[in-house]
């Protein structure tokens, strides 16, 4: 277990994860303009040119951030974590791989081309029954099974080494990957059912009528999940990455096992904590995933902790001093520290909001509006985000034989300061206008002059300048990004990969003991839904015909 | 000190450990020390100690508690 | 696998945080009636104009019931109607709501009435309207081009 050397990541290896982050920044690139047209739009003062709709950038940027960068990103990392730490992927593992990359390539393009034609303006959640063109929902299933590729190489990849490695826990970065792919695995099955059984022969006329309640229930199965697909790896960077960034160790191995292993077990039966507003779902099913849902808090109660002590350990193995002297100490000038750092911290008020969205009834106070898209914008946006960056910082020049320059190094901070900046403008107002009654997912609107509609202007204000200071962050982004793709200086960086402080505490093997833990992730699915779904089915309406109301 | 029993018990545990973190520690350090002691058991002591990891999570704790009591408030203010 | 002493008690904490919250909530729709809305009755979305009540949207006093008034709109992209109400204030008034079309949302703002309209569904809120003043409502849940112009108004009026 004790091979530390300075081992790189295999060039081949390498090669398939930046083909991943090839397509996540150009991504993120599109979509963060399309987030900046919406927040100008959306005070009142910027009219979109040549005929473009709101709700067709909107869609833009839902897709290509909320899942077109997310996955690519996620995948690219895994794929180069477990190459580092479990082994070199062997042909066959790559191979698998790099079709997965092409299938979510291509399945991208489809996507995207029918949104350019205004084909498939119904948002990133396509809710039936608007309809889109059927090549949109092919476009979303080939990036959906291509994912399933990647995670395939990943699940074979970990195989073989506990093979080769008989009764020993896995590298825990291999493990990790591993429940963040089965979570992934898992958790698709809804929005492919939806989407393979349901929209798209629907979309292409084979059946009439959709249950929209169903769709909707299997697509919030997936939707929850989801947000977890996205926010493991940060918390792999934050467990495993950041101990060593700083010089310290990680707080506990198993702990940070066992907390993987409670987000794999009740990520996945809360969808209703997104539908608790919704008719034919009855109440106590809801309360139900809601008391799930506060389970699902406590792994996250204890990464804060883990974190805060692993800072704490290694400043005061520096000598630091007092209560808070081990603040003093982290190394601030790194920004492979600071950036994902400052993730962390917004994932206080991140998770803060997301405890009241889903608080049962309380979720009728913010449900649907804007209240809920500043909650994302700091989970998903700057939490894992900001996370994603600081990865890229020592990552994309580790594989591509490059150094983080002193001067880039910098600009990644200023980069992450802008980010900050724009965050608590844009969430903040997002926030706050969405106690006031702001709808999301809405064009500028004085609501018939309306006093209350009104009230939100400012507020809509302070969103297209937090959106601008945002934009700014991007074009750095971008700009660091290519750098260190094509241009830094050549060198050996670093892929920082933490050692526990409890090494001699061995890891109990029953971590991996998958048979059991999906086995209890299947049943509380099944306890979760199996009954609400047979009501659902049972009594449900005449279904809806397609509408395409853009 | 072992009361256990019941939840009241146990808040009560922790806002005494809380106190006895934030309060008796600051004033330890102001306070001459043996020199000995200083170099033995009070370093090694304090160079192990997550004090400030345990008041960092509890100030996250209240911000979470304050922010579901704020909403809670409006849900039951609001018709 | 050993959990140190701090974390024991950070995490005795939060769990009953988590607890009383739970507990909180749990009172509150179970013995309070603070339900979030959850109506199962069903409807053919094709037929919303001649199916009572949705046949004569708008407000109407009832007998008997465990509420005084029924506030009743039909949602279609892109309006509500009706597009303006009265309501006296104080009255304790049973919200019932249902789409024609595509999913609309039904939020009166700065109020707990925040609803989603599925086709096929009727949704159901009950509240009593203690405060006066004009209540704007919006649909929250995309549902075209018109999303943003789709709103209607609650006057709640001193009785
Ligand atoms: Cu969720
Ligand atoms: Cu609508």
């Amino acid at each position: 277990m004790k091979s530390n050397v300075m081992k790189m990541v295999d060039r081949r290896d390498g090669k398939l994860a930046m083909a991943h982050f090839y397509v996540a920044f150009i991504a993120l690139a599109i979509g963060g303009l399309a987030g900046l047209l919406q927040t100008l739009v959306r005070s009142g003062k910027f009219v979109l040119p040549a005929g473009i709709g709101y709700y067709q950038i909107l869609t833009v940027h839902g897709v290509v951030l909320g899942l077109v960068l997310t996955t690519f990103f996620i995948m690219g990392f895994q794929l180069a974590a477990v190459s580092k730490t479990a082994g070199t992927l062997t042909k066959r593992q790559r191979t698998i791989a790099w079709i997965g990359f092409w299938l979510m390539t291509i399945g991208t393009l489809m996507a995207a081309t029918m949104i350019l034609l205004n084909k498939a303006s119904v948002l990133y959640t396509f809710y039936a029954p608007l309809q889109a063109h059927a090549l949109y929902y092919i476009g979303l299933t080939l990036v959906i099974v291509g994912s399933w590729f990647d995670g395939a190489a990943i699940v074979i990849a970990y195989i073989a080494w506990r093979k080769a490695n008989p009764g020993q826990p896995s590298p825990l970065l291999t493990f990790m990957s591993l429940v963040n792919t089965l979570l992934w695995i898992v958790a698709t099955i809804g929005v492919a059912a939806t989407v393979l059984l349901q929209l798209l022969p629907w979309s292409l006329g084979l059946v009439d009528r959709v249950d929209v309640l169903v769709s909707r229930t299997l697509f919030w199965y997936f939707g929850h999940p989801l947000v977890y697909f996205w926010l493991l790896p940060a918390y792999m960077a934050w467990y495993v990455v950041i101990p060593k960034v700083i010089g310290g160790k990680i707080f506990s191995d198993s702990l940070a096992r066992m907390s993987f292993i409670l987000f794999l077990l009740f990520s996945i039966p809360v969808g209703f904590h997104h539908q608790l507003t919704e008719p034919g779902i009855d109440p106590a099913w809801k309360f139900l995933q809601v008391i799930l849902t506060f389970l699902v808090v406590i792994p996250s109660l204890m990464t804060a902790f883990s974190l805060f002590a692993t800072f704490e350990s290694y400043g005061r193995s520096k000598g630091a001093k007092g209560l808070f002297g081990w603040l003093k100490v982290l190394p601030w000038n790194d920004a492979r520290f600071t950036v994902p750092f400052i993730g962390m911290l917004s994932f206080i008020p991140a998770g803060a909001g997301g405890m009241v969205n889903a608080s049962h009834q309380l979720n009728q106070v913010i449900h649907n509006t804007i209240w809920v898209t500043g909650h994302f914008h700091l989970t998903l946006a700057t939490a894992v985000i900001l996370t994603f960056f600081g990865i890229t910082y020592w990552l994309v020049p580790h594989l591509t034989g490059r150094t983080l320059t002193k001067a880039m190094n910098k600009l990644a901070i200023i980069q992450a300061v802008f980010w900050a900046t724009g965050m608590t403008f844009m969430s903040g107002a997002m926030h706050a206008a969405g106690l006031l009654g702001a709808p999301r997912r809405s064009s500028f609107s004085e609501y018939g002059g309306a006093a209350q509609a009104a009230e939100w202007i400012p507020y809509q204000v302070a969103q297209a300048i937090g959106g601008s200071i945002l934009f700014i962050g991007i074009i750095l982004m971008v700009y660091i990004f290519i750098n260190l793709a094509f241009f830094a200086p050549k060198g050996e960086e670093e892929f920082p990969v933490g050692e526990a402080a409890d090494e001699a505490e061995k890891t109990p093997m029953v971590f991996e003991n998958w048979k059991l833990w999906l086995g209890i992730t299947v049943i509380l699915i099944l306890f979760a839904y199996t009954i609400p779904f047979i009501d659902m089915i049972e009594n449900a309406p005449i279904g809806s015909k397609g509408y395409k109301l853009w | 000190m072992k009361r256990y029993g019941s939840l009241s018990a146990i808040l009560y545990d922790e806002i005494v450990i809380i106190h006895f973190v934030i309060f008796t520690k600051g004033e330890l350090r102001e306070m001459p020390q043996p020199v000995i002691r200083k170099n033995t058991k009070a370093k090694t002591d304090d160079s192990s100690s997550l004090k400030g990891t345990l008041v960092s999570v509890f100030m996250v704790g209240l911000f979470l508690i304050a922010t579901w009591v704020g909403v809670f408030y409006l849900f039951m203010d609001r018709f | 696998m050993h959990i140190h002493k701090y974390e024991k008690i950070w995490l005795i904490f939060g769990l009953t945080t988590l607890l009383v919250f739970l507990s909180v909530l749990g009172v509150s729709a179970f013995y309070l009636g603070n339900q979030p809305p959850s109506c199962l009755a069903t409807i053919n979305p094709e037929k919303v104009d001649t199916t009572k009540p949705f046949n004569k949207p708008g407000l109407k006093k009832v007998e008997g019931k465990d509420w005084d008034y029924e506030l009743v709109f039909v949602a279609s992209a892109f309006n509500y109607n009706p597009g303006e109400i009265e309501v006296p204030k104080g009255a304790k008034v049973k919200v019932i709501a249902t789409t024609k079309d595509v999913i609309h949302g039904f939020e009166v703002a700065g109020t707990n009435i925040n609803m989603m309209l599925e086709p096929g569904f009727i949704s159901e809120f009950e509240t009593t309207f203690d405060k006066a003043g004009e209540f704007l409502i919006v649909c929250n849940e995309y549902c075209g081009a018109g999303h943003h112009m789709m709103t209607s108004k609650i006057k709640v009026v001193e009785a």
